[in-house]
């Protein structure tokens, strides 16, 4: 007689393990695009000359952020190369010599329908949502999610609701909306 | 008052507008500085209801008589903000609720599936549609501000106090250390208030005494849109012309009235 | 081991059961619903940060001061301007769609040239330059050959335009027709008066507003509306049709328009029965005699149609009023009689209201930086529709029309007088009407981007000073440094370097910094010339006032009505201009032409007829709307529509009144007016 060896649930549990590895290691991996800066910024070097971050990161008179500082703020000093720095040479040549705005891919970029105040958040260290680069030389890297075409590391909604409920600031729709 | 549940919300601050009917001229200047302010596209064809998106309108009242005795007026209308939004309690997936601070009614674009439960709801027809895509003229859409977002079809609009110039100013008073719940009266105007040439337009806290609004509102020519809807509009209007006010609400000639 | 089919479903059962497990279902469907608010013919926002600059609107109504908002380097919204005294704060529609307007698809982006065919070609700038300057000095032989319409009167680039054309041997240079011509003429030529009417109704606590959209289109209409809005101001209307100043006016009384100096005159000659003092000044007896004979209130209030309580309830308030003003104006600029302003003027003398605050100010005149050039007294004198209907037109080689629209507006008369000219130059911002008519066009900038000044303009209070600076990049080049280098190459010194000079130079005449004028800041001055030889009648006055043209009416009155919200005769229909304009002020591809239920009823009209309104000029087509504010025999209609302008907002809307104005002449004044009385209504 020929006992046929029943395969039992194996196959299940190798389709589960598959479908764990795919989706913990590879599917992360395969959905965001590794994407480079238009060219490397050393903050290290820069706050060793500034000496603070509010020499390019300030609030306005009317208590809005500057966020990343204009073609204008960084060409004050780099209107021709200073250093010798290759980095420094291809920002003065593709874009102070041609007036252009230098597009940095933002890692915390949000939607058009986000209003977020950076006044309204002071008492917070700036790392509590971003990347510390105060202390690196290079700009960590920029992941965007091939789907939406946002940055891997753009906070989601919850994690704003969260940290207000638990100051007791208000989850109001148009605190964060506009 | 009518039997419907009443929940008054006790707000620290509560955003109202009163409309003097008697200095509109009806010039228009308000709906085109709320168009311009909140990105909304340009109509191509004059009034075509289908296409045309405003948040804000002008409507014009006669009184109905003729000859000698025939009046008019303009009444400009934006989102009620009601205390008791009709349009909140129906949608189905909370895009619109009352906001806490401020007390304007919020409408959350991304979150609007397009069922129009809301557009059914209003008694004073505040909300549009975006049957279609928004064209904006080749060029033109070097002109959007960064204060609205910008809808594209399918999701549902209304009038928000230009609640980006809330937002803008408590920065404001915060950069000078200042309570962002107790601002100035003109720390924060909507668009088609500032834009008004007559001053018609007051806008300001209502629970703020200081703020002429509150101070208007306690005329007895201030009347509101439908109020035995129990709505709780915080817009008010003044007018001084009976016929005006009398419009206000629907009322069944030769109806007794109770109290 | 064979792996059979039963291994595989469970292979993939096992598969879709650890995908719930994994972030995988969770991540796809918030990623996807985000891509589908995120598509990309959706238009993103700009951000950075908002900068404020101080601007003046010159879009072809009143000039005001504003503040532009721009994000990064884009203007995107118009705020007020609540220290500037033409506009105190206040925007009007046209105005808070500037930013919009400036990107409309109907700008002149390049020079162009017509050719044989009559089609445009797109030539550079330099190549119209030349052939600008090869045309001026052609004219240069010839007296008189050469005619300049301006558009804006308040800026100093007229100086240049007129000192140029003056020294190559030309004095033909025209402002617009319109009512400040005719309050000129008025007041300076017959009333002999000083200055330029100015009209203080900031401190002014009644005005009786005399035919025009007092609130809405007449003079520095923002600071008008702004004023009334803040001081509370009572206004009383007299008028053909109930506008925007009526339907906020204490009382307004609905007379046509040609009746209403009547009206006025029957207020003054009940005003000298219950006064006792009559003021001495020059004409007064006469004038009381005549009025007594010919505009008794009874006999008045009968002819024209209204109640004698009318009269005396405007008359008595007047009276009682610590400052009134008296207002007149047409419905449609520079349509109507003269004699609706005379008659007000004189009223204002009556109420002795000149150069008392609240009233008329005699503003001076402006200065004159270039010597050469034609004072703006001397623009204002000149009539363009005389030079017209004279033969001095046939000596007219070229025509030069900077940001004005004369083939829109005006009568098809003086159209047709304007078109023969062999060769006709335009400087506009937009592709408008004019522009379409013009063999040469030149791009103007858009007033945020050009350097521009502004000096009173009419309705204004006081004479006043403001400057507009450069907002907006942009490489199309001013007007009057084209004319400045033009002179230069013909070999002819204005005496200036720039059009900036001149501002530079002016800003020092009045004292103020240039820089804190370019900021915002205006400069004022309320001297008032004394009008030593005012008087109030004398025999000319009463032989304009003797004669009568407005009996023989054989057909409807037109009223032309002019709004702001339909933009302005040079601009077309802005942007935003079909979001304020309802169901019953535009039919569509046809007009709206509103009668009274009296007037529906003698000619069998009714709601929605589809009608043709034809005078002796031209005809339109319309649809009635029967509305009980215009006065019986009269039908009205909005301007403003029936553009020839290619763009999305003003194609195939409505049409142009002006075709229907048929041009008349008062015989004792020489002023022109044109609002028809003849209108014939048929159904189609």
């Amino acid at each position: 007689m020929n006992k046929k060896k029943k395969s039992g649930l194996t196959p299940f549990f190798f389709g589960f393990l598959t479908a764990l590895v795919i989706g913990w290691w590879i599917f992360p991996n395969i959905i965001f695009s590794k994407q480079e800066q238009p060219f490397n910024f050393s903050h290290k070097a820069h706050v060793e000359q500034l000496g603070d971050c509010s020499a390019c990161h300030y609030f306005r008179d009317d208590g809005s952020y500057n966020g990343v500082p204009s073609l204008e703020s960084c060409a004050a000093c780099h209107s021709e190369a200073i250093t010798g720095a290759p980095d420094e040479k291809l920002f003065v040549e593709k874009y102070v010599k041609k007036n252009r705005e230098v597009p940095w891919k933002i890692y915390q970029k949000q939607p058009d329908n986000v209003y977020f105040s950076h006044i309204a958040h002071k008492k917070y260290a700036c790392k509590t949502c971003h990347p510390d680069v105060g202390n690196s030389d290079t700009l960590p890297p920029y992941f965007e999610n091939k789907i939406t075409g946002y940055s891997k590391y753009t906070m989601k909604m919850y994690q704003c609701e969260r940290c207000h409920a638990k100051n007791n600031a208000s989850n109001a729709c148009y605190i964060c909306h506009k | 008052m009518s039997g419907l549940m009443q929940i008054h919300h006790e707000f620290k601050v509560r955003w109202g507008m009163v409309i003097d009917i008697d200095k509109c001229t009806g010039c228009g200047a308000c709906v085109v500085a709320c168009q311009a302010e909140n990105n909304i596209p340009p109509a191509t064809k004059p009034f075509d209801r289908l296409r045309t998106v405003h948040w804000l309108i002008i409507y014009k009242l006669t009184n109905g008589k003729t000859g000698k005795d025939y009046d008019e007026a303009y009444l400009p209308r934006p989102c009620m903000q009601c205390e008791n939004p009709l349009c909140a309690s129906v949608c189905p997936v909370v895009a619109t609720t009352k906001d806490e601070e401020g007390g304007i009614v919020s409408q959350i674009y991304p979150r609007c599936i397009g069922c129009r439960y809301c557009m059914a709801a209003c008694p004073y027809h505040a909300r549009v549609f975006n049957w279609y895509d928004p064209v904006w003229p080749e060029g033109m859409e070097k002109s959007l501000t960064p204060f609205v977002s910008t809808r594209p079809r399918g999701v549902v609009e209304k009038c928000t106090f230009c609640h980006h110039r809330f937002q803008r100013a408590k920065e404001k008073a915060r950069a000078e250390g200042k309570d962002p719940l107790d601002l100035e009266e003109d720390a924060y105007q909507p668009a088609c208030a500032e834009a008004c040439p007559t001053g018609a337009i007051y806008f300001g806290n209502l629970n703020n005494p200081k703020h002429k609004v509150a101070q208007l509102i306690k005329s007895k020519y201030a009347f509101r849109l439908l109020e035995k809807l129990g709505t709780e509009p915080q817009v008010y209007y003044i007018s001084r012309r009976k016929w005006v006010r009398e419009q206000a609400d629907n009322e069944i000639k030769h109806q007794k009235q109770k109290g | 081991m064979a792996f059979h089919r039963r291994d595989f479903i469970k292979f993939v059962v096992g598969g879709a059961v650890g995908s719930l497990f994994t972030p995988i279902p969770w991540k796809l469907a918030d990623d996807i619903s985000i891509w589908s608010q995120n598509w990309p013919w959706i238009p993103r926002i700009p951000k950075g940060e908002i900068i404020k600059k101080s601007s003046v609107v010159k879009l072809g109504n009143t000039p005001y001061g504003i503040f532009v908002n721009l994000v990064g380097k884009r203007p995107c919204t118009i705020s007020g301007n609540e220290k500037h005294p033409l506009s105190l704060g206040g925007i009007d529609p046209l105005g808070a769609s500037s930013c919009a307007l400036m990107y409309s698809p109907s700008r002149v982006k390049n020079a162009k040239l017509k050719d044989k065919n009559g089609k445009f070609r797109d030539i550079s700038i330099d190549r119209a330059k030349e052939i600008l300057m090869l045309k001026l000095k052609a004219s240069q032989s010839k007296k008189d050959s050469i005619l300049f319409v301006s558009g804006d009167d308040t800026s100093s680039c007229n100086e240049i335009f007129s000192a140029l054309i003056s020294l190559l041997g030309s004095k033909l240079y025209f402002y617009e027709p319109s009512d400040r011509q005719k309050y000129f003429k008025a007041w300076y030529d017959l009333l002999n008066g000083s200055g330029e009417t100015g009209f203080d109704i900031e401190n002014s606590d009644l005005l009786l507003v005399a035919g025009c959209n007092f609130l809405d289109n007449w003079g520095t209409y923002v600071r008008n509306q702004k004023l009334f809005g803040k001081n509370n101001v009572k206004i009383y209307f007299v008028g053909p049709y109930k506008n925007n100043t009526s339907v906020v006016s204490k009382k307004s009384v609905l007379i046509s328009e040609r009746d209403i100096y009547k009206f006025l005159f029957a207020i003054v000659s009940y005003l000298t029965r219950i006064s006792n003092n009559l003021s001495p000044i020059y004409g007064i007896e006469d004038f009381t005699e005549f009025l007594a004979y010919k505009y008794n209130p009874l006999l008045v209030a009968k002819e024209i149609g209204c109640s004698v309580s009318d009269i005396k309830e405007i008359a008595i308030a007047l009276k009682k009023a610590k400052s009134p003003l008296v207002i007149a104006g047409s419905t449609t600029n520079g349509s109507g009689d003269i004699k609706n302003i005379l008659a007000a003027l004189i009223l204002n003398i009556f109420l002795d209201r000149i150069n008392k605050k609240g009233g008329i100010r005699c503003i001076p005149n402006p200065p004159q930086i270039i010597s050469s050039s034609i004072p703006h007294t001397e623009i204002l004198k000149n009539d363009l529709i005389d030079l017209i209907k004279s033969k001095k037109i046939s000596k007219v080689k070229t025509a030069i029309f900077y940001e004005t629209n004369p083939f829109y507006s005006l009568p098809k008369e003086i159209r047709a007088g304007l078109v023969n000219i062999p060769f006709k130059i335009c400087f506009s911002p937009f592709m408008n009407e004019t522009a379409k008519q013009c063999d040469l066009i030149i791009p103007s900038p858009y007033f945020l981007e050009k350097l521009d000044d502004c000096f009173t303009p009419f309705g204004s209070g006081v004479a006043n000073y403001s400057v507009a600076d450069k907002i907006v990049d942009s490489n199309i080049p001013n007007p009057a440094d084209l004319f400045i280098d033009i002179g230069k190459k013909l070999g002819i010194n204005l005496g200036i370097s720039s059009f900036s000079d001149i501002v530079k130079t002016k800003s020092e005449y009045f004292g103020v910094s240039i820089n804190k004028l370019k900021q915002g800041y205006v400069w004022t001055d309320n001297t008032n010339e004394i009008p030593y030889g005012l008087k109030i009648w004398d025999k000319t006055l009463e032989d304009i006032f003797s004669s009568d043209n407005s009996n023989k009416k054989n057909g409807l009155e037109l009223i032309p009505i002019s709004i702001s919200k339909v933009g302005s005769d040079l601009v077309g229909l802005y942007p935003f201009a079909l979001d304020v304009i309802y169901e019953d002020e535009i039919g569509g591809k046809y007009s709206i032409a509103y009668i009274n239920p009296t007037t529906a009823q003698n000619y069998h009209l009714n709601e929605n007829d589809l009608v043709k309104i034809k005078t002796e000029s031209g005809e339109i087509r319309a649809k009635i709307k029967i509305n009980s504010g215009v006065i019986s025999g009269a039908v009205a209609i909005l301007t403003g529509f029936g553009r020839d302008i290619d763009d999305v907002f003003n194609k195939d809307i409505g049409e142009n009144v002006s075709d229907l104005f048929s041009l008349k002449r008062d015989e004792k004044t020489g002023s022109f007016y044109w609002s028809p009385t003849n209108v014939n209504v048929s159904k189609i």
